[in-house]
């Protein structure tokens, strides 16, 4: 059986005001390593805060989050930043990559924050970029690069630090079919062949049909759960 | 990388950084100008004062000091000691006795008070510059008996000119009035008006015919260099016996002494209101740079750029401005003053004030290296703090919503 990687228990988070928002309800959720999991459900149902909650970017109001073992609701600023460092991979809607660096150094720079040595950066910013397909273009800058194909160096990026999981928030939200297609066969071959798990929030149609688990969310709350 | 990155980021906002680059530089240039001028000023001003009148430094009799009546002498013995500790010293480059008296100066126009300087003519045209300072006649080299040398503006002010007699009356040591016709032998003008106003020079051989006895109240004494005056005089002072009593320059001229100490303070005060002006402009630029990388400041942090890497990251591109800037500032500034110590300033319009403060109306800067590295010293410090507020903003960004770009 396969290791739990997130485990979520109780998890509630409310944004106090004039009317508090419940955004996430009570969630339990777990998810093992190797998974392929798509959050699904409309604008404003949570699973963009669930997302953050998982990444350690929110802190929720009551509940428990373990990663591998670590329940990061009592973790410090500091202790998260870190343990995101290590442990984590992000991958945003706008790629947000640092468009003064190549696309080597965009994936070499959060091994850099690892103080990894430099001909380890090197290799592997190389090998990843290979892997998603960007082989020649290791020194375009993002500018000089198509929307896949960010999307493509921010994957690279959210796998240089050998993070247990990837968090992507609607990654394929600013791509057309071709680049989505590109996208979602390459982080599903990763996911096969490296045993790399991945969350997705969503709600595009070609990502849940790729997805191996769709967790549905409504109001905060998990509405089903199913595995293909 | 880390660098690489700070300096990739300056030229995102290319004309943005050019014009923060340009205004550090332009300070930097304005600085260093500031001090070539105020130095190569001020320098001037007391080369011209040592060098004309004031010497590096005198010797008196205590009583003098306290009170400059002509019974206040240096008596023979006293003074032949003095040049005897003078001469014992290699620094030494010669002395020039003088007889200091207090008197009143007319002519057919008007009467005045004035200090008339008994000297002897040879030692003080080899000790001083103020020959080099005559505008008429010469200072005593034309063999004439009472001959007077007054300053230009004096001469102006009495209505005398050349060979035109004065009366000068004058006190001696026993405190007896003596009057005496002089005529104008020579007319000088320096570079301190306020000293020309109120100094005549005569021959010393002629006050000691009038009075019967030689009278010694000053000694004027010349160094080698300029530099370790105090030290120097202080080495002098200790081979001289009270009532003797030898001091430096700034001690006879205290406003010339108070200037040379206080433009150090000043200069630090000016350029670090430059310094003010370009913190500013700097915190502009940063909190600007900022701002408009939010999302990326977000996205670096979500991803687990520590907040003391951050900080670095935006003290390192502030630093960075500081690092290309101030060079070229240095630069031109430097080229600047090289060039105007050739050309000068001519302020020759103010020429009257400039005269009043003992400075001469085209102004030549000095290059003052040690600024160069108090300059470096403050454009380090004023990028450092400079980056404090905007970095203070970017540890501040919520990760989430930076991403979102709120």
């Amino acid at each position: 059986m396969s290791k739990a990687v997130i485990e979520v228990s109780g998890l509630h988070k409310v944004y106090e005001g004039a009317v508090p928002v419940k955004a996430v309800n009570g969630i339990d959720l777990t998810i093992t390593e190797g998974e392929f999991t798509a959050l699904k459900g409309p604008s404003g149902c949570g699973k963009t805060t669930l997302l953050n909650l998982l990444g350690g970017l929110d802190q929720p109001t009551s509940g428990s989050i373990l990663i591998d073992g670590t329940d990061i609701t009592g973790l410090s600023d500091n202790e998260l930043i870190d343990f995101r460092l290590h442990n984590i991979g992000f991958v945003f809607q706008a790629y947000n990559l640092i468009p003064v660096l190549s696309a080597t150094e965009n994936v070499s720079f959060i091994m850099l924050l690892q103080d990894r040595p430099k001909e380890e950066r090197l290799a592997r910013a190389e090998q990843l970029l290979k892997a998603v397909g960007l082989a020649g273009k290791e020194d375009k800058r993002p500018g000089q690069l198509s929307g896949g194909q960010q999307q493509r160096v921010a994957v690279a990026r959210a796998l240089a630090s050998k993070p247990k999981f990837v968090l992507a928030d609607e990654p394929t939200a600013n791509l057309d079919s071709e680049s989505t297609a590109k996208l979602l066969d390459i982080m599903e071959q990763l996911n096969r062949e490296e045993n790399m798990t991945f969350v997705f929030a969503t709600h595009d149609d070609r990502v849940i049909a790729k997805a191996k688990r769709v967790v549905s969310i409504s109001d905060g709350q998990v509405i089903s759960d199913s595995a293909k | 990388m880390i660098l690489k990155v700070a300096w990739r980021n300056i030229w995102r906002s290319r004309i943005r950084s050019i014009i923060v680059l340009s205004s550090i530089a332009i300070g930097i240039w304005a600085g260093l100008l500031i001090i070539g001028f105020s130095f190569g000023m001020n320098n001037e001003r007391t080369a011209a004062a040592i060098g004309a009148t004031l010497g590096h430094s005198q010797a008196h009799s205590e009583d003098y000091l306290q009170d400059p009546s002509p019974s206040a002498v240096i008596a023979p013995e006293a003074y032949e000691n003095l040049v005897a500790a003078l001469e014992e010293q290699p620094f030494v480059t010669g002395y020039a006795p003088r007889t200091m008296l207090q008197g009143m100066v007319a002519s057919a126009k008007q009467t005045r008070a004035s200090r008339i300087i008994g000297v002897n003519a040879e030692s003080e045209r080899t000790n001083t510059t103020i020959s080099t300072y005559m505008q008429e006649g010469d200072f005593f080299e034309t063999r004439v008996r009472k001959g007077v040398v007054i300053s230009e503006k004096l001469a102006e002010k009495m209505g005398l000119g050349m060979k035109k007699k004065m009366v000068l009356t004058f006190q001696d040591h026993n405190g007896i009035i003596h009057k005496a016709t002089f005529r104008v032998s020579g007319i000088y003008r320096t570079l301190n008006a306020a000293w020309d106003e109120l100094n005549i020079y005569v021959q010393q051989k002629d006050v000691e015919r009038i009075i019967g006895t030689p009278l010694i109240h000053e000694v004027l004494i010349s160094y080698d260099k300029s530099e370790d005056t105090e030290e120097k005089t202080a080495s002098i002072s200790a081979q001289v016996a009270p009532p003797t009593v030898i001091t430096s320059w700034k001690q006879n001229s205290p406003e010339l002494g108070f200037a040379d100490d206080m433009m150090g303070i000043m200069l630090v005060l000016v350029l670090g209101i430059i310094m003010l002006a370009l913190l500013f402009g700097i915190i502009n630029n940063m909190l600007m740079a900022v701002l408009e990388r939010r999302r990326e400041l977000g996205m670096l942090m979500a991803v687990g750029m520590n907040k003391r890497k951050l900080f670095q990251m935006i003290l390192i591109e502030t630093l960075m401005l500081g690092v290309v800037a101030g060079p070229i500032g240095m630069l031109l500034g430097d080229l600047s003053i090289r060039v105007m110590m050739n050309v000068g300033l001519d302020l020759s319009t103010k020429k009257d004030g400039l005269a009043e403060l003992g400075v001469q109306s085209t102004i030549y800067p000095e290059v003052v290296p040690e600024y160069y590295l108090v300059m470096a010293g403050m454009v380090i410090l004023t990028a450092l703090v400079a980056a404090l507020f905007p970095a203070y903003k970017a540890l501040k960004l919520n990760p989430v919503r930076a991403i979102r770009g709120n």
